[in-house]
């Protein structure tokens, strides 16, 4: 060991070695035959002009490594190590210096870095101080106003506001559906909601419990009860019922019309009128059974017109909400009935294969003859098949009625009572409840109807068959009446995929929601 | 003589602390203080109708998870889901890695037609299979095998929705460990090969005694990768099933967005996201000391 240390000591003198290339170089043609002899090209071996101590040491240890496991090597590895064993002195002896000098350049650089970090942290937190009684250049006062659906369903309304209150200015704010009511509970929680929220009956319900609304019984007041009453609470009410929803069966004209086919008036009628359907190869109705709603419209429907629309079921919804009487034992028999939809092949266990979009291609082409759904879809539906000739009936239950179609008002505009704003909120919201209001909002939301008394816009012909339902006020939403349990109204959907499949019997599907419901209750 | 020094990182030692304050103070911040607090509310009995005035309930939330069928159906399909994931795309990576590291002519195209998939968000790629597999005439697989005259095949019914979305997935993320594990097998030394040519050992010998060992590295990261993301599963879930049918395919996240955010349930989602925290730490450790094995026994 002495006679290489010895050595190396030598050659660096001898060499006038000042930087670590210069090892490099040197030793690359002192260890030219050795390294021919183990197979590893001398390039590959040094790190030809690296400057790095680390990176070096690191690929030195590396070759060791590699010598050492060759095995043809077994005679020059002692030798070799030696080498690069000092080797890896040298580089460390001669880098030390360098590396300090460098260091302090990196100090200075840290410094920076953390100054900026703390600007932006601070950055962050100062802002808007002043932002709480908002008023433009021009002394408007900006409210704003969240919704759920796109600022394309209330563009005539926003300019109608415009014009109409003019010293305000709306802001709207569009909040996609799956997130809107936890964006909205905690602005409302920090006391920082927006003005004028858009409510579902459900999140109405909440907020009004929580004390986040305003009350708004005079404006209430204009409205039919249909419409005000999902959205009062203990007496009182705290949304103003917007156009209403509804959802029916759309039909091709043609295809009955093709297969002679009548339109039905009872449930047992249309189960015919799908067999018959059937028969003549046509798939009777279009469902994308992987969402869960189209089997919980559809068989809601018909209990609403079999229970919940006679005398003993008109309390249903309300007993629900209290948790005094549960699905399970009241509803079964007219689901056993309704099941007749999946026992006669109408729903199928392949349609939870198929999703909404699908079902509604399957529509618009002519595959099927009818698609449940609502005046949301009218336009993409012409869109794909403008020739198609469209109409829609009601759901039905055993007795020829009217028929029924599951809806309720859309969205209730509702005053946050911590606004900072509330004049203004109450003056926008009483130019919606007008004629005119209405009929703008109307624009943009075709086929629903207005709960303002005195607000009569013509149905569009594609409802024609419809227009009894629509004339007796026969929309009912069944959930909507379930107060804080409205939400399980998507465990119900869930839970009636499993029963199509067959995963259970409909007493388990009910008691599941049932007690979905009374968790939802508790809370 | 081998006396290994340790590296003292160039003796930055004390100034260590500066570079590593920024990022330091902003994981506090947005990730241990969160959870911190996720573990709070875990034992509180804080819902959106009780967002404000907060006591403590004890173990009542967690209770309420194992007493919870959905949640439990969640944690056993997550965890399906993460092994069948890895395991597959492990399986079927690595003899793709190995075979698109010879040189074929268009091991280019093939690489990047391979790993073409994984650069689509799963979203898209939920969307897109959504028609693929769809039971109307116009899905891709079920139209084709109606013009041969068979049956529909029902991609998304209880059992086999899962599967499904697995399958897609596979697909995807396959091409991705191939990527890594491509990496690695560019990193090992061709004379090791050579070494065992000498020694004659053939193609399959080869793999297995020289490749395989020294793959250590790669199959590392895709195995604690792949488990760890497969347990959190949400966008392709929510793109392709959205947890249906039924709750076939809920995972541990959908569940976590459905009962702990949209309807309004805190402090139980809390004490689930505290479970799942469990499970998946039990998992890496398992996972990681498996490795440890590995690795001890290959060097």
């Amino acid at each position: 060991m002495s006679v290489a240390k010895e050595q190396i000591r030598q050659i660096i003198s001898e060499s006038n070695i000042s930087s670590v290339a210069d090892v490099y170089s040197l030793l690359k043609d002192s260890f030219k035959d050795i390294l021919q002899e183990l197979m590893i090209s001398p390039s590959t071996f040094f790190c030809k002009g690296v400057e790095k101590n680390i990176s070096c040491t690191k690929m030195a240890a590396t070759d060791t490594r590699k010598i050492y496991t060759s095995r043809k090597n077994i005679r020059n590895r002692k030798n070799v190590q030696f080498y690069l064993f000092y080797f890896q002195l040298i580089i460390r002896a001669n880098k030390r210096g360098e590396e300090e000098k460098a260091m302090k350049k990196k100090i200075v650089s840290i410094a920076l870095c953390a100054a900026m970090t703390a600007g932006l942290l601070v950055g962050c937190g100062g802002k808007d101080s002043d932002s709480s009684t908002e008023k433009t250049s021009d002394g408007k006062t900006k409210i704003r106003m969240t919704y759920w659906n796109s600022e394309d369903t209330v563009k005539t309304l926003l300019d109608y506001l415009k014009k109409e209150v003019p010293d305000v200015t709306v802001e709207f704010q569009f909040i996609d559906n799956s997130n809107y009511d936890t964006v909205v509970d905690t602005q409302l929680s920090a006391e920082e909601g927006p003005d004028i929220i858009c409510e579902s009956p459900a999140s109405a319900l909440k907020h009004a419990k929580l004390g986040y609304l305003e009350k708004l019984d005079e404006l209430g007041g204009k409205y039919s009860e249909a419409g005000t009453n999902v959205y009062s609470y203990d007496g009182g009410t705290y949304a103003l019922p917007g156009i209403s929803w509804f959802e029916g069966i759309y039909f091709n004209k043609q295809l009955f019309e093709e297969n002679n086919i009548a339109l039905p008036t009872t449930f047992d009628e249309y189960i015919a009128a799908c067999k018959k359907f059937k028969d003549a190869g046509i798939k009777p109705l279009a469902a994308g059974l992987k969402s869960w709603e189209p089997m919980l419209k559809n068989s809601m429907a018909f209990v609403t017109a079999e229970y919940l629309s006679t005398k003993e079921g008109k309390n249903f919804g309300e007993e629900y909400r209290d948790g005094k009487t549960t699905l399970e034992g009241n509803w079964n028999p007219y689901l056993e009935k309704w099941s007749e939809m999946i026992t006669e092949g109408i729903y199928t266990e392949d349609m939870v294969g198929i999703d909404h979009d699908q079902a509604l291609e399957e529509f618009a082409t002519g595959k099927a003859a009818m698609f449940c759904s609502g005046p949301w879809d009218l336009e993409t539906i012409k869109e794909k098949n403008p020739e198609l000739q469209i109409d829609m009936m009601p759901f039905y239950g055993t007795e020829a009625s009217d028929g029924w179609l599951i809806g309720g008002p859309g969205c209730g505009f509702a005053v946050n009572k911590s606004s900072e704003n509330k004049e203004a909120a109450m003056k926008v919201l009483e130019a919606i409840s007008t004629v005119e209001g209405q009929k703008a909002f109307w624009q943009d939301n075709q086929g629903g109807s207005s709960y303002l008394e005195g607000a009569e816009f013509n149905l569009p012909e594609e409802y024609a068959s419809a227009s009894k339902a629509l004339d007796a006020g026969n929309v009912y939403c069944p959930w909507n009446e379930w107060g804080d349990a409205a939400s399980a109204h998507e465990t119900y959907g869930t839970e009636m995929q499993s029963y199509l499949l067959g995963e259970q019997d409909l007493d388990t599907t009910l008691k599941n929601v049932d007690s979905a419901v009374k968790e939802l209750l508790e809370k | 003589m081998t006396r290994k020094k340790k590296l003292q990182a160039g003796g930055l030692g004390k100034y260590f602390i500066i570079f590593i304050i920024p990022a330091l103070v902003i994981y506090l911040v947005f990730s241990i203080t969160p959870f911190l607090y996720t573990v709070y509310y875990s034992f509180t009995d804080y819902t959106d109708m009780n967002p404000i005035h907060l006591s403590f309930v004890g173990i009542k939330n967690y209770l309420k998870v194992f007493q919870t069928p959905v949640m439990l159906t969640a944690i056993k399909n997550s965890v399906v889901y993460a092994i069948l994931l890895t395991g597959f795309q492990t399986i079927l990576g690595l003899p793709l890695a190995v075979v698109l590291n010879r040189k074929l002519k268009s091991r280019n195209i093939l690489r990047a037609v391979f790993f073409f998939p994984a650069v689509f968000s799963s979203l898209i790629i939920g969307y897109l299979w959504n028609f693929i597999m769809s039971s109307s005439d116009f899905g891709l697989i079920n139209n084709i095998l109606h013009q041969l005259g068979l049956g529909t095949v029902n991609f998304f019914t209880s059992k086999s929705a899962l599967y499904s979305v697995i399958l897609t997935q596979i697909w995807q993320w396959t091409g991705w460990a191939m990527v890594i594990f491509l990496a690695n097998l560019q990193g090992i030394a061709p004379e090791l090969y050579e070494a065992a040519e000498i020694d004659g050992a053939n193609g399959i010998q080869k793999f297995f005694y020289v490749t395989l060992p020294l793959m250590y590295p790669s199959v590392k990261i895709v195995v604690v990768t792949g488990l760890i993301g497969g347990m959190k599963v949400f966008d392709i879930i929510y793109s392709m099933t959205s947890g249906g049918p039924g709750d076939a395919t809920q995972t541990v996240m959908t569940v976590m967005m459905k009962k702990g955010i949209s309807e309004g349930f805190y402090s139980t989602g809390a004490a689930f996201g505290v479970c799942f925290f469990v499970i998946v730490l039990a998992i890496s450790a398992v996972v990681t000391k498996l490795m440890g094995k590995w690795s001890e026994a290959i060097q």
